[in-house]
């Protein structure tokens, strides 16, 4: 029997075991919110804290003062290691950021759209939440799938990109938001081995679920260069 | 706007009933269209036949839940689109060319009794999840009829990938067992 006639004919089945499915889908992208991988180091980092003050505390700490030094250069050290990797992190200039992203999100996009030479164009990403920012951002053509339902949902990030190739295209990846002041999102360049010499003006339209950004969070937008 | 106001402007014929579908079920849509075509603008156009197919066929038909009639409509247009795709990759030489232009006749006008096989086939995949435990049927459904992706399925279903794989593995060759047993050649 032909794999393919199994998945073709399972478009019959009854509409409750997919709802069953479904709700289950729907409720887990809702409680989505990976744990940032960092959590379980720095959970590891304070029980060591605390241990370390109870002993102390209780007088048990017998060790000469000199060997009191050791945990605080270790902790020196291991802070040296995150200020080097921030700061080859950032290079870009005006927000853009480029570096290696990690594979864990909050938030990752529902739908994405790259427009080329958009009729509106701007230069800071914009967050939109209601169809009245829709008509102050965007252009009604490409605005017109968006209505007041759709807000309901979702929320759409509005990215303006200018490339020195009309070969390079993006990737939205997706968002991170490690505060509720702070939102990042994580766009891939894709780069070719050989590309043309035209400048490219991208707007790219993002939805994440309703929420994912923060009301009043500042947006930066991390570009990581893939080369294909 | 809700489900069943929605559904009565495809019966009042009124063209505001695709564009609120639109803004509502876009992004779930392209999801499911994604998860078999992984092309964008491919799924794009699925995903925009979708919003055709439901404008013929509401009415008559009276979808209980739009969210799930949309995403069968998605679902058949995507691996028709697939279908078609792989179709013309295979197409290398004009005797290719002509035998798929023979397939494409051939299955526009299925037999009566491939027809009828269809249908048993489904009777009894039905009968056969019925008969599974829930995680076992909630793997199986997530991944062949919503074809999500495995690490998906598994944190929506609350397990690890592993375990879904294997639960994935086991069922499939419980199903081969059962369609053995009713008469199905693999």
């Amino acid at each position: 029997m032909n794999a393919e006639r199994i998945l073709l004919v399972m478009d019959g089945l009854d509409e409750d075991l997919a709802a069953e499915v479904d709700s289950l889908r729907r409720a887990a992208k809702k409680a989505a919110r990976p744990i940032p991988r960092m959590w379980p180091w720095l959970s590891a980092a304070a029980c060591f804290v605390l241990i370390a003050g109870c002993l102390l505390m209780i007088g048990r700490w017998d060790a000469p003062s000199g060997s009191e030094i050791e945990p605080t250069g270790t902790a020196g050290a291991s802070s040296t290691g995150d200020t080097a990797g921030a700061s080859g992190d950032t290079v870009g200039a005006s927000g853009d950021t480029v570096g290696t992203v990690g594979d864990t999100f909050h938030y990752f996009p529902e739908d994405v759209r790259y427009i080329r030479d958009p009729i509106t164009n701007g230069t800071a990403p914009v967050v939109i939440r209601t169809k009245a920012e829709l008509d102050a951002v965007l252009d009604p053509e490409t605005g017109a799938r968006y209505g007041e339902a759709f807000f309901e949902a979702w929320e759409l990030v509005v990215v303006y990109k200018t490339e020195s190739s009309g070969s390079i295209r993006h990737r939205v990846e997706g968002l991170n938001v490690p505060t509720g002041e702070s939102a990042i999102l994580y766009i891939d360049r894709l780069l070719p081995e050989v590309g043309t010499c035209d400048m490219a003006y991208w707007q790219i339209l993002a939805v994440f679920e309703k929420g994912a950004v923060p009301p009043g969070a500042e947006i930066t937008v991390r570009y990581t260069d893939v080369y294909n | 706007m809700e489900d069943r106001d929605i559904v009565r402007l495809y019966f009042d014929r009124q063209e505001a009933a695709i564009v609120k579908t639109q803004e509502k079920y876009h992004p779930y849509l392209m999801k499911i269209a994604m998860n078999i075509l992984a092309d964008p603008p491919d799924s794009e156009e699925s995903v925009q036949d979708t919003y055709l197919a439901a404008w013929n066929s509401i009415p008559p038909h009276e979808p209980a839940e739009l969210r799930l009639y949309l995403a069968k409509l998605t679902r058949r247009i995507a691996i028709s689109r697939y279908r078609q795709k792989n179709a013309a990759r295979r197409q290398a030489g004009q005797y290719a060319l002509s035998l798929s232009e023979m397939e494409n006749i051939m299955s526009e006008t299925d037999s009566p009794e491939q027809e009828l096989e269809n249908q048993l086939l489904c009777e009894l995949l039905k009968r056969f999840l019925r008969s599974l435990k829930a995680d076992e049927r909630r793997t199986f459904i997530g991944r062949y009829y919503f074809l999500d992706p495995l690490k998906d399925v598994a944190a929506y279903c609350g397990m690890s990938e592993s375990r879904a794989k294997t639960l994935l593995f086991r069922t499939r060759q419980k199903l081969k067992e059962y369609l053995i047993k009713e008469g199905f050649t693999p």
